[in-house]
């Protein structure tokens, strides 16, 4: 085997090179489901500058469409103070929400370790925020540090998993939380990651690879869930890094 | 190595057609996995680095202007994702890597023996010559690609696959005895 590599600088533009270093290097391809969420996220994450690039057009269903957003959560604010109103919202929160997200209402998440105070979520104060929250998208809170993407989906699938397991029903959405204000900026952006129209099912923060970002988890049209991560740069630009299909 | 479809499809998707962009991203999905795949020497860090080199294509396909091949553009983006992944790996602990299929008549024993050596083998590699390797051994670009790739001139490209070449041999544990000493001394 000592004559397999040919360490002499070749003169030609190119020699044959090693039979066995080539079998050694080869890579298998990518499976398809891994293929098309690459190209997927690649393309999401494309648009905002082939949009910008388009010129006045574009800027102008950009603008519509945040006219939407914030008409619908003008709509949802309304039917929240509504459902408030009155002195005594207690019987019909109890008959929306289960004994134990009532009780989690009340109290800080231990699943997320945090409270108003302490959250990375906390600050948001704003009428759009709370509506964002009491319309229904709960707080992951930080979900740590992750040295992959992947590593960040295992534990969005495993913390939503064990509290639909722990609410003994599908997640409760009337958890204590405020969203961030980060979230709100870039909820539009995470949209565009996801064909079709998406509801945000919950929002969280975690350090991607040394990199704050915003984690979101959307339910698709049909019925699907999709978890999407976005970083925001210093000047307020929303990134979508990852838009990957939860199991 | 001008290749007409990509070409075509590059020009559609540089006027801002998707379908185009997508076929594109998906015609070389693989081959820009593969060379991040080794250049990075860690499957989880090389499907990272796999997505910024394909956000990059996208997002920079606009600008593409056809002087150089595809393949020529494409493979800087490819490596450079690769390398700037490599680096932030640097600056955190490394993760246990995934262990691989067996493949093609090796038991499965054999091809995870395989798999660890060529990965911890390219890990020890200066990172010049582990880029040039992979581009010529495993993307088979020629020298001159390789030169416009990554910027420096044949001479170079030839010196760092030649030097990473014998390195590998002696990191894979089949070193020729001319070649050891050859290595030690140049690396």
């Amino acid at each position: 085997m000592t004559d397999d590599f040919d360490i002499s600088p070749p003169n030609a533009d190119a020699d044959d090179g090693d039979e066995r270093l080539r079998a050694l290097l080869a890579v298998a391809p990518l499976d398809e489901v891994t293929r098309r969420r690459l190209v997927t996220t690649a393309i999401a994450a494309a648009r905002p500058e082939d949009e910008a690039a388009r010129g006045p057009r574009s800027h102008r269903r950009v603008a519509w469409l945040s006219a939407a957003v914030a008409a619908t959560v003008a709509a949802l604010a309304v039917i929240t103070i509504a459902l408030a109103g009155g002195g005594n919202d207690s019987v019909p929160r109890a008959a929306r929400t289960s004994p134990q997200s009532r009780a989690r209402a009340a109290s800080p998440s231990p699943a997320t370790g945090s409270t108003d105070q302490t959250s990375p979520l906390a600050g948001a104060t704003s009428s759009a925020g709370k509506v964002l929250l009491e319309g229904g998208v709960r707080n992951l809170g930080n979900l740590g540090q992750f040295a992959s993407a992947s590593a960040l989906r295992t534990t969005v699938e495993h913390t939503l998993r064990s509290s639909t397991e722990e609410s003994g029903a599908a997640p409760s959405f009337a958890m204590k939380n405020v969203a961030p204000n980060a979230a709100l900026a870039c909820a539009t952006t995470a949209s565009g990651a996801v064909p079709g129209f998406v509801t945000f099912e919950a929002t969280g923060t975690a350090t991607v690879r040394g990199r704050a970002a915003l984690v979101f988890v959307a339910r698709t049209d049909d019925g699907r869930h999709v978890l999407i991560v976005v970083r925001q740069a210093n000047d307020g630009t929303c990134d979508v890094r990852t838009a990957t299909p939860l199991g | 190595m001008r290749d007409e479809v990509d070409d075509e499809l590059a020009g559609r998707a540089a006027r801002g057609d998707r379908a185009a962009l997508e076929a594109l991203l998906n015609r070389h999905a693989d081959r820009v996995h593969a060379i991040c795949r080794r250049i990075v020497a860690h499957p989880e860090d090389a499907l990272d680095a796999t997505q910024e080199a394909l956000i990059a294509v996208a997002r920079g396909i606009a600008r593409f202007d056809g002087r150089s091949a595809f393949t020529t553009w494409l493979y800087r983006i490819a490596t450079n994702a690769a390398i700037d992944e490599l680096r932030r790996r640097n600056r955190r602990p490394i993760a246990t890597a995934a262990l691989p299929d067996a493949s093609d008549g090796q038991s499965y024993g054999d091809a995870v023996a395989a798999r660890l050596d060529i990965d911890a083998a390219l890990r020890e590699l200066p990172e010049e010559f582990r880029v040039a390797v992979v581009l010529r051994d495993l993307a088979d670009l020629d020298y001159a690609e390789i030169a416009a790739v990554l910027d420096v001139p044949t001479g170079t490209v030839k010196s760092r696959i030649a030097r990473g070449r014998a390195a590998l041999t002696v990191l894979l544990g089949n070193p020729e005895p001319d070649a050891e000493r050859r290595t030690h001394d140049q690396v």
